[in-house]
């Protein structure tokens, strides 16, 4: 299965100690050091919007968003074109590129000591045509998916579920790892995994 | 599993002729990719489709250190003049009058989740904005759109944008009678029509119910109509005054009256005549003269007039042109619920703040119209999926966006109020101060738009967010204000007819340059935008609060009673309000305070100079300031003459001021200049205008232009008006003074 645009997000642990705001100057130096891969446009600030996608570093491949939906602040990684054509490629990698800007975000000085929650993350797939929200969907997807988690989360137990019965809302699953590593560890075991299509 | 493409899955679903349109579309875009559609030529095709250019889309960004090339994949290939390819645009939705469905709202927000950056935008013209949108995914967005009845037709480019409505039409306790199936009707006979095909400019029409409230703001569009009626033969006829010419701008035009009474069967063909009129002898090649309002003051009203009415006489008949009536008179409204009232409820907190400034009672009893407050106009997509669901619960189909880039629900039932207040809460849009100062208009600014000076959305974000902290111990006086900022001269914001206006541009303070805001007081919203406001001066973005502060302090310490802030404006006088706002021009070191050098939320430093100053600079730099200031002096003794009814004087003093604009740009290159105003018009044009150093990048020489008409043609009985108008001018001449100035000595980065 093709899919042409996938999001991956991870929240961060304490949200109220947080100030959108600082992500502005992070997400702008970005651009100027080129920090992550691809090329990357512009800052956009929607902070105003509750519950909004918050302050969004917008790309040309990706965008990178410190997204403030449902209340629950996090980033929120957006692959929007050059996908791989294989989805579990697809995915592996947009899981890599999140985890490593997950952890550039971490060790940012401005951000106060952020730190992300990897035992849970929401993959949604922005793709209607292709993906529409209802089970048969995840019927479809759920072995891709384990596969790439494999590859990241190593040998721990992980569930899947549909993040919403919405048949309005965008195909989105949940990852729940109870004992899950922290980012440096699954970074370090994606970069030492091979391609998980191969 | 699903169909393999939007097209396929939504065949049948789609109007025929939308359908085929947009594969027509879908069809130039790949030849354009193919290189066989002229760039330009393609530029219009996708603007008539509502695909918008954004900013940075010509591949270069500022970083706030240096110039970075944006290397998208596509290489070479345009969309349009310098506008590459890959570059994200902006994707316009025409929502005619505002009139919007809980089925399209959640199509609406699919499609910021899937091709944008899940906001949807409301606009000051009720339309909605996508941004961030790759061209490839617009004929698909048109397809979504087309099969829940929305296109996206006419949305940009030289066409009849969205027809624009009184958001209360309908259910207005004022009103005359219900417009929207009038703007309905225009909307669509003049959709895609023949004779609306060959303008040198946009056209924008808006339809009022009333002449006193703002709501339809007719005296500031190219065609405006207000509802009126009339007794003939004993028997009481719908019609319309018929406004023409008007538009905000960088220079504003109040319309001028066309007719008093219009019968409601002539307005498509009036407004086919005047589209004829427009697209024959409306200006083609300078975009900068051909708004209608430039061909309506070229030919006086009475003349425009009579090739008006005669090109009427000349049509041939349209059954259109009155098919649309029985229906008009037998429109009404399908409310969900009885109307029923709010008493015996228990109020929430927050719910009489909120009920105070948000709910209208409607003319038909038991109902009212609520307004969600949407800050700078943005609703998320899940907001639009709960808002969808609400409004499918307590209004069905009666949802609409306002020129105030908010969103209201009609025919609310009082008894539904607390528990729609609850729903709206949770999703954060039971905001309270709807229309008061809190809800702030903005246009777009540096935030998307090409053309944008300072952010204008950064601005509007911080100026609410201090406001809305201190709403609760905010005097009544200024509650009600209306803000409005735009990000250039431009007025998209529509802050010449704000009581507190701003709009972008940028000064150089030492090596660098500053975003600044001009502050426009004194402009008028009520009845239909009656009154434009004058600018007073610029200063820095980031004293927008202090300066704000300070006007709304003194207006209520020194107002009379019941005296409203436009009277208020004059009674203090130009130079009382100027001597206010100096305090706040200063711009403190780069050392002692950095933040006056990036803007409202950017952290970027607005902009940098690899100075380099050699002494001859840094005279010829002093010198211009000098210079400069002289001119500004005299602008505001043009405002000053204006003020005292004085046209004559203040005519004469706008001209003064360019002209001491013009020798102060000449003296950095010849300091012998005279000052004969013949040698300065002389040296003006040889040294700046023809060599295009005076050029504005997308005005052009526009604004030099402007000393040239007054030098050649001086005014022969000035009035308020034209005193008002070559005042404005002047302003804008001077700002492209200063702004040459810095370009020509090298010292701006940005
Ligand atoms: S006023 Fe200027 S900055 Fe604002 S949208 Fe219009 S052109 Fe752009």
């Amino acid at each position: 299965m093709s899919l042409n645009r996938i999001s991956i997000k991870y929240f961060v642990r304490r949200p109220e100690t947080i100030d959108p705001g600082d992500f502005i100057p992070v997400f702008q130096k970005w651009i100027q050091n080129h920090t992550v891969e691809g090329l990357l446009i512009d800052v956009v600030d929607y902070k105003h919007v509750y519950q909004g996608p918050g302050v969004i570093l917008i790309g040309h491949e990706v965008d990178y968003a410190f997204d403030l939906s449902e209340g629950r602040p996090g980033l929120l990684y957006t692959r929007k074109r050059a996908l791989q054509a294989d989805l579990r490629d697809a995915l592996h990698d947009a899981f890599r590129l999140a985890l490593i800007a997950a952890e550039k975000i971490e060790s940012d000085g401005a951000l106060h000591g952020i730190s992300f929650d990897t035992s849970e993350v929401i993959v949604s797939f922005h793709d209607r045509l292709l993906a529409p929200n209802k089970p048969e969907t995840l019927d479809l997807v759920r072995e891709d998916v384990s596969v790439a988690l494999q590859a990241i989360y190593g040998d721990a137990n992980f569930e899947i579920e549909l993040a919403s019965d919405d048949p309005r809302h965008l195909f989105s699953i949940r990852v729940v790892v109870p004992k899950a590593d922290d980012l440096p560890t699954l970074i370090a075991r994606l970069d030492a995994g091979v391609p998980v299509s191969s | 599993m699903a169909a393999n493409s939007w097209k396929e899955i939504l065949d049948g679903q789609m109007p025929e002729d939308w359908s085929h349109e947009i594969d027509i579309f879908e069809g130039q875009m790949e030849l354009r990719r193919q290189g066989k559609l002229d760039e330009k030529v393609f530029a219009e095709t996708r603007l008539r489709r509502g695909v918008y250019g954004q900013r940075y889309d010509n591949g270069q960004r500022h970083d706030g250190i240096q110039t970075q090339t944006l290397d998208f994949p596509s290489g070479d290939l345009t969309k349009g003049p310098n506008t590459v390819w890959d570059a994200p645009g902006m994707q316009r939705i025409k929502v005619p009058f505002g009139g919007l469905t809980p089925d399209q709202l959640d199509v609406l927000a699919q499609l910021a989740e899937e091709y944008s950056d899940h906001i949807l935008h409301v606009t000051t013209r009720q339309d909605f904005q996508l941004h961030y949108v790759h061209i490839e995914d617009t004929p698909d967005i048109m397809r979504r759109l087309a099969a829940v009845g929305i296109t996206t037709r006419e949305a940009c480019g030289n066409v009849v944008r969205n027809v624009t409505a009184c958001p209360l039409a309908g259910v207005c306790r004022d009103e005359t009678f219900d417009v929207s199936p009038y703007a309905k009707a225009m909307t669509f006979f003049l959709l895609g029509h023949d004779d609306t095909q060959d303008f040198g400019r946009k056209f924008k029409v808006a339809f009022s119910g009333c002449g006193d409230n703002p709501c339809g703001l007719v005296k500031m569009h190219d065609l405006g109509l207000l509802a009126k009626t009339k007794v003939i033969d004993g028997e009481e006829k719908r019609g319309f005054a018929i406004y023409v010419g008007g538009g905000l701008g960088a220079v504003p035009h109040q319309a001028k009256l066309l007719t008093d009474f219009l019968p409601e069967e002539q307005i498509l063909p009036l407004s086919q005549a005047i589209s004829r009129v427009f697209a024959r002898l409306g200006e083609k090649k300078n975009r900068n003269r051909a708004r209608i309002k430039f061909l309506v003051s070229q030919l006086g009203i009475e003349q425009f007039r009579r090739l008006v009415f005669e090109e009427m006489e000349s049509l041939p008949e349209d059954v259109r042109w009155t098919e649309f009536i029985e229906d008009a008179h037998q429109h009404v409204d399908n409310p969900l619920k009885s109307g029923s009232s709010l008493n015996g409820q228990t109020p929430l907190e927050g719910f009489t703040e909120w009920y105070a400034t948000n709910v209208y009672h409607q003319r038909q009893a038991g109902y009212h119209v609520v307004t969600i407050n949407l800050p700078l106009g943005d609703i998320s997509s899940h907001q639009a999926y709960h808002l969808a669901d609400i409004a499918r619960k307590y209004v069905g189909d009666n949802i609409r966006t306002t020129v105030e880039q908010n969103i209201i629900l009609r025919w609310v039932a009082g008894e539904d109020l607390v528990a729609l207040y609850r729903e709206l809460k949770a999703i954060g849009l039971g905001e309270p101060g709807a229309g008061t100062i809190v809800d702030i208009t903005t246009c777009p600014g540096t935030d998307t738009c090409k053309l944008g000076i300072a952010s204008s959305r950064g601005l509007a974000g911080e100026l609410r967010e201090r406001l809305t902290a201190k709403s609760a111990t905010l005097p009544d006086a200024i509650k009600d204000l209306k803000i409005k900022i735009s990000g250039c001269f431009n007025s998209c914001g529509q802050h010449h007819v704000a009581d507190i206006g701003f709009f972008g541009n940028s000064r150089r303070a030492g090596n660098y340059k500053v975003p600044h805001f001009q502050v426009v007081l004194g402009g008028q919203w009520d009845e239909n935008a009656a009154s434009f406001g004058l600018a007073f001066g610029a200063v820095p973005a980031k004293a927008v609060p202090d300066v704000l502060d300070a006007i709304t302090e003194r207006y209520v310490a020194e107002r009379e009673r019941g005296e409203r802030f436009q009277a208020w404006v004059s009674r203090l006088g130009k130079a009382e309000i100027r001597n206010m706002l100096e305090p706040f021009m200063n711009v403190p070191d780069y050392e002692v305070d950095p933040s006056f050098y990036s803007d409202w939320g950017d952290s970027r430093q607005f902009s940098i100079g690899d100075i380099g100053v050699g002494e001859c600079a840094g005279e010829v730099v002093s010198l211009f300031s000098i210079e400069i200031a002289k001119a500004e002096s005299q602008i505001f003794d043009a405002m000053i003459a204006l003020d005292e009814g004085d046209y004559q004087a203040a005519d004469e003093s706008a001209y003064k001021a360019m002209l001491l604009g013009a020798r102060a740009l000449i003296r950095t290159q010849l300091l012998d200049v005279s000052e004969d105003p013949d040698d300065i018009v002389q040296e003006f044009r040889t040294r700046f205008y023809d060599t295009e150093l005076f050029y504005d990048k997308f005005a052009k020489g526009k604004f030099g232009r402007y000393l040239f008409a007054r030098h050649e043609n001086p005014t022969v009985n000035p009035d308020e008006d034209s005193a008002h108008r070559l005042i404005e001018e002047a302003q804008l001449f001077i700002e492209s003074c200063h702004d040459t100035e810095a370009r020509v000595n090298g010292v701006i980065v940005a």
